[in-house]
C-alpha cells in the first residue's frame, strides 16, 4: 500500500491487474453505492443500484473505458474524477428511462421518478468519500501499528472514538496515570493526522505539498449538509 | 510524532476519528459485536458476574447440546412504544420486541446514572438476578443489552394488572381480608424461593406487588435485591457507595412517604425492619424481608402499614427505633383470627432473632392458616349437610310418630299435613330444579365472560329449557333471561360481524355477484344500500363498536372494489359496467362509510384511495398519525398503496402495523399476501402462520396457506390445508346450528350457500394457483418436460380440454419451447381462459422476436387483467408491465438493428437479447460479451435473467456446425461461466431466499429445451470426450447444489 497511489492502481486495473481491480473496487464500492443510494432514495430506479454500482466499474475496466482515459499528470483530484464516472452512469440510467417514456408518448410527471438534487447529491457524495479515507486511515494506522505501544495507542482511539469513553476512564480501566495516557493520546492522534496525511498523499500524490490543507478540507467534508 | 497536536481537543479531527473509528454503515460486523458486559466492563472497568445458588427444586436439569452453533446476535429489536414510570435509578418503558412480537417492559439506567459505576454494577446485577431467578411470582428478565446511546437496559415481561397497594387502597374495609390472604401466601411462596437462591429483595412492599388480571401474583422491582454472602448476610459494606444519604427513589415508589432510599438505607421506611432503617445494610439477611412480610400482613389486616407517621423523617425514626406500639394495638384490635395476629406480631419483632427465620417459615404458616380456614369451612359445610338429614329424619321420625300415635288427630290434620307434604315436595323439587338452572347459568355466565358466546348461549338455552319444565324463583327466571338477552345479542353481533368479514373474502371474478352479495349482506343486518343518510343513522345506532368498525372496512372494501373496475376500465378504455350493474352509487357507499366511521383520518384515507392520490397516500402513510391508528385503517392504507401500483409500500405500512397489532388477523393476513405475490416466501409463510394461530376457525387463514404451499412448498400440503379450509366452513356451519334454533334456521341457509360459494371459489383459486402463470406454478412440480409430456397425452386420449391445453402452453413456455407454446395457446385466444393465454402467448411470442404480435396479444393481456387483483410484483399486472418494458426497449432495438444505426452501451444488454430472439446467437453472445465487460458479470446483481439469456445464445452459437470447433468450443466454455455467473447471482444471497430463488432459476435451467443439447451427451460427442466431461460436471454440481437447498 505504501509506494503505491490511487493512480497506480487507476493505471494496474485499467490494464487488467486483477488485483488491482480488486483493490480498486473495494475501495470505492461503498462510495459509489452511498452515492446511488442517495440518488435514487425514494425512486422507482432504487433496484438498480446493484446494476448501476457494476455498470461503474465495468465502465472504468472495460477497453477505452474511463480508466483508460485518466491522465494522472493532469492535476485533478481523484475523487472528482470518480464521481463524474458515477454522476455519468447514473444519467445514463436516468436518460434510458427517460427515452423510454417518450417513446411510450407519456408525458405526466411522476415525481417518483425524480432524481434527487444534484448539489445534495455531491455532498453526499463528498461524504461518503471522506468517510472512506478516514476509515482507510483507521485501518492504515492500525497496520502500521508494529509494536505493543502502538496498537494499544491504536485501542485507546477505539476506546475514546468507538465506545465513547473519557480518558480518566480508559487510565482508570487500565490502572494508568490519567496524565500518561493523555499523553499517549496525544501521540495516538498525531499517529491517525500521519496516516489521513498517507492517505491523502495517496489520493492525490501532486497535492503533496498542501496535505495539511488536504487533511482541514476532508475533515470539513464530513460536516456538509446533505 | 511524539509531539502533542495542538488539535486535541479539535472538534473537526474529533469528527474524524469518530468517523475512521466507530462502527460506521460499513462494518462487516464481521468480528461479532462483544457481549453487552465486555462493553459495561470496558465503560467502568469492572462488573457484576452474579451466580446464584442451585435451588432445591429436584427437578432433573435439561439435557444441553454444549456444541450448538446457534448464536444470539444483537440488534436493534426493541421498539419503544412509551413510558411506564419513572424512578430514581431507572426508568421503565413499554417496548416491543419486534423479533417475536411480543410487548415487553424495558428498564433503562436514566442518563444521569451513566457515569455511576456503583448504580451501572446494581442495575446488570438487578437483571442478573431477575435473570436467574425462575418462579411465577417473579417477573422474569429476558435480556440485557445496550440501546443506541450504550445506556444498559433489560427486557422483562410486560406485567398488566395493579399493585396490591392499590387493590388494598381500594377495599373499603380491613376486615375484607379473604382474598388478599391468597395474594399474601404466595408473595411468601415466592419471597421463600429467592430467598432458597440466597437472594434477598430489600423493598417489599405492596407497592411491589403486582397482581394480575387472573389473579395471578408478581413480585416487582429488585433493583435493591442483594445476593447473600453465603454466612447469610448481605455484602454490602464491602463496596458501598461513596455517595451515601444520596436518596433516589424506586421506580414505583410512591408520594405517599414511602420512597426507597440508596446509599446507607435501602427499601422503604414503612415496612422496613429497624436494622434497615438504622443502616445496618451489612447486617441485613432474609429476616429483613420477613419484617416486611409481616409489615404486609399488618397492613391487610388493620389498613395500614407498622409505621404510618406524618413525613418521611419522623417515619424513618419510628422505623429505626422499632416503634411497633401502634400497629401491636391495630393489630389486636382488627379482629382478625388470633394465629392471623400472631404471626404479623412474630414478624415484626424488633430484634431478628426472634422473627421466623426466612420467608418459607412465613409461607409454612400462613399455608397452614389458609389451610385450617379451608378445613373449617369444608366441616361447615359437611355439617350443614348433616344438620338437614338430621331434619329431614326426624321430619320422617315426627311423620311416623303422629301417625301412629294419633288416627284421630292424624285424621284431623291430614288434610293439614298432606298440604304441607306436598308443598315440602314442591319446595325440594323447585329446590333442585334451581340448583340445575344455577348450574346451567354458571356455565353461560363463565363461557361469557370469557367471550365465548356461542358456549353461552348453548348454556342459557338449556337453562331456559329448564327453566321452563316447572316452577323457579322470580329472581334466577331474570337471571337467565337477562343472560339469553345478552347473548343473543351478542351472537347478532358477532354473525353481523362475521358475515361483513365473509364479504371481504369475496373473489372479483364475478363483479355483478359481488355487488349483489354486498349489498343483500348489508340488508340483512339492517341497512339499506341508498338509504338516505338519518335512515343508516337510525339502522346503525344500535350497532356495537366493532360492528361499526366492521361496517366500516367493509364499506371501504366495497368501494374500492368499485373505484379498482371503473379506474381500470378507464384505463383499458373499455365499457364501464361492463361487469356490474350496480345499483348504490360509489358516492353513497363513501358517505356511509364516513358516517359509519366518521374519523377525519380514514375520511382523507378515503378520498385519496378513491382517487388515487399517490401522493396523498404516501403523506398519510408517513404520517404520525398512523402511529394511533386501528389496524382496520392502517390495513386500507396498505390495501390503497397496494391497488395504486406500491405494494411494497404497502407491505411497509402493514410491518409497522404489525408492530403495533400483532394480533390483527386482518394485517397478518394480508402480509401475508403481500409477501407472497412479492415473493418473500419465509416472511409470507410466517404471517399466514400468525393468522392462522389467531383464527384458527378461519379458512381464509388455511387457504392462504394452502396458496403458500402451492408458491413455494408442496402441493400435497397445499391440498391437506386447502380440505381443512373446506371443512372448517362446514364445521363453521355445525358450530352455528348450537345456537337458537332461530338463528340457526337463518344461518344454516346461508352458510349452506356459502359452503358451495366459497369451496367453488377456494377450488377455483388453487386450481388456479396451481396452474399457474409466468413461473408462479408449483416449483417443486416435477420434471417440466414431463409435465409437458403428459398434458399431450391428456390431450390425445381426453379430448381437447381448454384447461388442459392452457397448462401445457404455460409449461412450454417454462421449459423454452416457446414456438409450440404460441401454436397451443393460439384457439385459447377465443374462449374464457383467454386472460391467462394472452398473457403466457405474449411472453412466448415476445421470446421469439415476434414483437408486433406480441405486443398485440399483450394489449389483449391487459385489458383483460383487473387491476387489483392482479396487482403486486408478483401478480400479472407486474409481470405484463415488465413485458410490455421489455417490449418497448427490443422494438426500437429491433429497429435500429434492422434498419442500421448507433446502440448506447447501456443498451447492449438489452440488445444483445433482442438479436438473440432475433435468431443471431453468435453476434448476440459476442453483444453480451461486450455488455458484461472483460471480466463477465462479477458484480452483486438482483436478477441474472441476462447471463441465463446469454448462456443460451452461447450454448446456441456453440452447437452451429458451420462454425469452426474452436469457436464452438470458445462459446460453451462461456456459456458455462456465464451460467455459473448466473448461479452466483442466485446464490450470493441469505439461505431462504437462496433457496427460493435457486428453485425458480435452477430448475428451469435443468429443464429448458435450448439447453437441452448441452445434457445430452451424443449431440457434443463431434466436440470431444473434453466437451461432453465438462458438461455433465457441470451439471452434477448444479444438482448438488439443488438438493443441498432442498435439504
Amino acid at each position: 500500500m505504501s509506494n503505491d497511489t490511487c493512480w497506480t492502481i487507476v493505471r494496474g486495473a485499467a490494464d487488467g491487474d486483477a488485483g488491482a481491480r480488486s483493490v480498486f473496487a473495494r475501495t470505492y464500492l461503498p462510495v459509489v453505492r452511498a452515492y446511488l443510494l442517495a440518488r435514487w432514495r425514494n425512486t422507482g430506479w432504487l433496484p438498480h443500484v446493484d446494476d448501476a454500482s457494476q455498470d461503474v466499474f465495468v465502465d472504468c475496466f472495460r477497453d477505452g473505458g474511463a480508466l483508460g482515459r485518466v491522465d494522472p499528470e493532469r492535476r485533478t483530484q481523484f475523487r472528482t474524477f470518480l464521481f463524474g464516472i458515477v454522476r455519468n452512469v447514473a444519467l445514463r440510467y436516468e436518460e434510458r428511462v427517460a427515452r423510454d417514456k417518450l417513446r411510450q408518448h407519456a408525458t405526466e410527471f411522476r415525481p417518483d421518478e425524480q432524481p434527487g438534487r444534484e448539489e445534495r447529491l455531491s455532498h453526499v457524495f463528498d461524504r461518503a468519500w471522506a468517510r472512506s479515507l478516514l476509515k482507510r486511515a483507521g485501518q492504515r494506522q492500525a497496520d502500521l501499528a508494529s509494536d505493543d505501544a502502538a496498537r494499544r495507542r491504536v485501542e485507546l482511539l477505539q476506546l475514546r472514538f468507538r465506545e465513547g469513553m473519557p480518558i480518566r476512564d480508559i487510565a482508570k480501566r487500565w490502572g494508568e496515570d490519567a496524565a500518561v495516557v493523555h499523553h499517549e493520546y496525544a501521540r495516538a492522534r498525531a499517529e491517525f493526522k500521519a496516516a489521513l496525511c498517507d492517505e491523502i498523499r495517496f489520493h492525490d500524490p501532486q497535492g503533496a505539498a498542501n496535505v495539511e490543507r488536504e487533511c482541514e478540507t476532508l475533515l470539513a467534508l464530513l460536516r456538509v449538509d446533505a | 510524532m511524539t509531539d502533542h497536536d495542538p488539535r486535541d481537543s479539535d472538534p473537526l479531527w474529533d469528527e474524524g476519528l469518530r468517523a475512521a473509528f466507530a462502527d460506521g454503515d460499513e462494518d462487516d460486523g464481521a468480528s461479532g459485536p462483544p457481549s453487552v458486559l465486555a462493553r459495561i466492563e470496558a465503560r467502568i472497568g469492572h462488573t457484576s458476574r452474579v451466580f446464584l445458588r442451585d435451588g432445591d427444586d429436584g427437578g432433573d436439569a435439561p439435557i444441553l447440546d454444549v456444541h450448538t452453533d446457534q448464536k444470539l446476535e444483537s440488534t436493534q429489536r426493541y421498539q419503544v412504544l412509551g413510558e411506564i414510570a419513572r424512578g430514581g435509578i431507572g426508568v421503565v418503558l413499554q417496548g416491543r420486541d419486534t423479533n417475536l412480537g411480543r410487548d415487553v417492559a424495558l428498564k433503562v439506567l436514566r442518563d444521569r446514572h451513566r457515569g455511576n459505576g456503583e448504580l451501572l454494577q446494581r442495575f446488570v446485577e438487578e437483571a442478573q438476578i431477575g435473570g436467574q431467578l425462575q418462579h411465577p411470582g417473579i417477573v422474569p428478565v429476558y435480556d440485557l443489552g445496550l440501546d443506541g446511546e450504550r445506556r444498559p437496559f433489560f427486557t422483562m415481561k410486560l406485567v398488566k394488572g395493579r399493585t396490591l397497594a392499590a387493590l388494598l387502597a381500594e377495599r373499603k374495609d380491613p376486615s375484607d381480608r379473604g382474598r388478599f390472604l391468597g395474594i399474601y401466601a404466595t408473595i411468601c411462596q415466592t419471597i421463600a424461593y429467592a430467598h432458597s437462591r440466597g437472594v434477598i429483595h430489600r423493598d417489599l412492599k405492596p407497592a411491589n406487588v403486582m397482581v394480575g388480571a387472573f389473579g395471578e401474583v408478581q413480585v416487582m422491582d429488585w433493583g435493591f435485591a442483594k445476593v447473600l454472602a453465603k454466612g447469610g448476610v448481605a455484602d454490602e459494606t464491602l463496596r458501598r457507595p461513596s455517595q451515601a444519604g444520596d436518596s433516589v427513589a424506586t421506580v414505583r415508589s410512591g408520594p405517599d412517604g414511602s420512597a426507597s432510599f440508596a446509599g446507607s438505607i435501602y427499601g422503604t421506611p414503612a415496612y422496613m425492619p429497624p436494622e434497615q432503617a438504622q443502616g445496618g445494610v451489612d447486617r441485613l439477611d432474609e429476616r429483613a424481608d420477613v419484617f416486611a412480610l409481616g409489615s404486609i400482613l399488618c397492613e391487610i389486616l388493620t389498613g395500614d402499614p407498622p409505621y404510618r407517621s406524618a413525613g418521611d423523617r419522623a417515619v424513618i425514626e419510628d422505623a429505626a427505633a422499632a416503634r411497633l406500639d401502634d400497629a401491636r394495638a391495630r393489630l389486636d384490635a382488627s379482629g382478625a383470627d388470633p394465629e392471623l395476629i400472631r404471626l404479623a406480631r412474630q414478624c415484626l419483632e424488633p430484634d431478628p432473632a426472634d422473627r421466623p427465620r426466612n420467608a418459607a417459615s412465613v409461607a409454612q404458616e400462613i399455608d397452614a392458616y389458609l389451610a385450617t380456614v379451608e378445613r373449617r369451612a369444608t366441616e361447615a359445610r359437611v355439617e350443614a349437610a348433616a344438620a338437614q338429614v338430621r331434619v329431614v329424619e326426624e321430619r320422617k321420625s315426627r311423620r311416623l310418630t303422629v301417625a301412629l300415635a294419633t288416627t284421630v288427630v292424624a285424621s284431623i290434620t291430614l288434610v293439614a299435613l298432606g298440604g304441607w307434604w306436598i308443598e315440602r315436595r314442591a319446595a325440594d323439587r323447585r329446590e333442585r330444579l334451581e340448583d340445575r338452572v344455577r348450574s346451567a347459568l354458571l356455565d353461560g355466565q363463565t363461557a361469557a365472560g370469557r367471550g365465548d358466546w356461542v358456549s353461552a348461549t348453548v348454556a342459557v338455552e338449556r337453562a331456559s329449557e329448564l327453566a321452563a319444565s316447572g316452577e323457579i324463583g322470580d329472581a334466577i327466571r331474570n337471571e337467565v333471561d337477562a343472560l339469553r338477552t345478552r347473548a343473543t345479542a351478542s351472537v347478532e353481533r358477532l354473525d353481523r360481524r362475521d358475515r361483513l368479514d365473509d364479504l371481504r373474502l369475496l373473489d372479483d371474478n364475478d363483479p355483478a355477484a359481488v355487488e349483489r352479495e354486498f349489498a343483500r349482506v348489508l340488508r340483512d343486518i339492517g341497512v339499506q344500500p341508498g338509504s338516505p343518510m338519518p335512515a343508516l343513522d337510525d339502522a346503525i345506532r344500535s350497532f356495537a363498536r366493532s360492528t361499526r368498525t366492521a361496517l366500516g372496512s367493509v364499506l371501504d372494501d366495497w368501494a374500492l372494489r368499485r373505484y379498482d373496475r371503473r379506474h381500470h376500465s378507464e384505463e383499458l378504455g373499455a365499457e364501464a359496467g361492463d361487469d356490474a350493474t350496480p345499483e348504490t352509487s360509489v358516492e353513497w357507499i363513501v358517505a356511509a362509510a364516513k358516517r359509519v366511521d366518521p374519523d377525519p383520518w380514514r375520511g382523507a384515507l378515503r378520498d385519496a384511495a378513491l382517487t388515487a392520490d399517490l401522493e396523498a397516500l404516501r403523506r398519510l402513510a408517513d404520517s404520525s398519525e398512523t402511529e394511533r391508528l386501528p389496524a382496520s385503517s392502517v390495513d386500507l392504507l396498505a390495501l390503497s398503496l397496494s391497488a395504486a401500483g406500491q405494494p411494497r409500500e404497502g407491505i411497509a405500512v402493514l410491518v409497522d402495523a404489525f408492530d403495533r397489532y400483532p394480533n390483527s388477523f386482518w394485517v397478518n393476513l394480508h402480509l401475508s399476501r403481500f409477501y407472497r405475490e412479492v415473493r418473500e416466501s419465509e416472511a409470507a409463510e410466517r404471517h399466514a402462520m400468525i393468522a392462522r394461530s389467531l383464527r384458527p376457525g378461519s379458512s381464509a387463514a388455511w387457504m392462504e396457506l394452502a396458496l403458500w404451499e402451492v408458491e413455494f412448498g408442496d402441493t400435497v400440503q397445499a391440498e391437506t390445508y386447502l380440505a381443512k379450509a373446506e371443512a372448517l366452513s362446514a364445521e363453521d356451519v355445525k358450530q352455528r346450528e348450537k345456537l337458537t334454533a332461530q338463528l340457526a334456521r337463518k344461518r344454516t341457509e346461508r352458510d349452506n350457500r356459502l359452503i358451495d360459494d366459497s369451496a367453488r371459489r377456494l377450488r377455483m383459486r388453487l386450481e388456479r394457483a396451481m396452474r399457474g402463470w409466468s413461473g408462479r406454478g408449483p416449483e417443486r412440480g416435477g420434471d417440466p418436460n414431463r409435465r409437458v409430456e403428459q398434458l399431450e397425452a391428456q390431450l390425445r386420449t381426453g379430448g381437447d380440454r381448454l384447461i388442459v391445453r392452457a397448462e401445457l402452453g404455460h409449461h412450454l413456455v417454462r421449459v423454452g419451447d416457446f414456438a409450440r407454446a404460441a401454436t397451443v395457446l393460439e384457439p385459447l385466444m377465443r374462449t374464457p381462459y383467454r386472460r391467462d393465454a394472452a398473457a403466457v402467448r405474449a411472453e412466448a411470442l415476445y421470446w421469439m422476436g415476434r414483437y408486433d404480435d406480441a405486443k398485440a396479444c399483450l394489449r389483449d393481456a391487459v385489458r383483460l387483467t383487473r387491476r387489483r387483483r392482479d396487482a403486486g410484483p408478483g401478480g400479472r399486472s407486474e409481470a405484463l408491465r415488465r413485458l410490455q418494458r421489455r417490449l418497448d426497449v427490443a422494438m426500437p432495438i429491433a429497429a435500429v438493428l434492422r434498419d442500421g444505426g448507433d446502440l448506447g452501451a447501456s443498451d447492449a444488454r438489452a440488445a444483445a437479447t433482442v438479436v438473440y430472439q432475433m435468431g443471431d446467437p453468435a453476434r448476440a453472445e459476442a453483444l453480451f460479451a461486450a455488455a458484461f465487460g472483460p471480466d463477465g458479470p462479477v458484480w452483486p446483481r438482483t436478477d441474472a435473467t441476462a447471463e441465463f439469456t446469454a448462456a443460451c445464445a452461447a450454448i446456441a452459437a456453440g452447437l452451429d456446425e458451420t462454425r469452426a470447433v474452436s469457436d464452438r468450443r470458445a462459446s460453451l466454455a462461456r456459456a458455462r461461466a456465464w451460467l455459473d455467473a448466473g448461479f452466483t447471482v442466485v446464490g450470493a444471497r441469505t439461505k431462504g431466499y437462496a433457496e427460493v430463488v435457486l428453485r425458480r432459476r435452477i430448475v428451469p435451467w435443468q429443464h429448458d429445451v435450448r439447453l437441452a443439447p448441452t445434457r445430452d451427451a451424443e449431440r457434443l460427442d463431434a466436440l470431444g470426450a473434453d466437451e461432453v466431461r465438462a458438461w455433465r460436471g457441470f451439471w452434477r454440481r448444479y444438482r448438488n447444489q439443488l438438493a443441498r437447498t432442498e435439504r
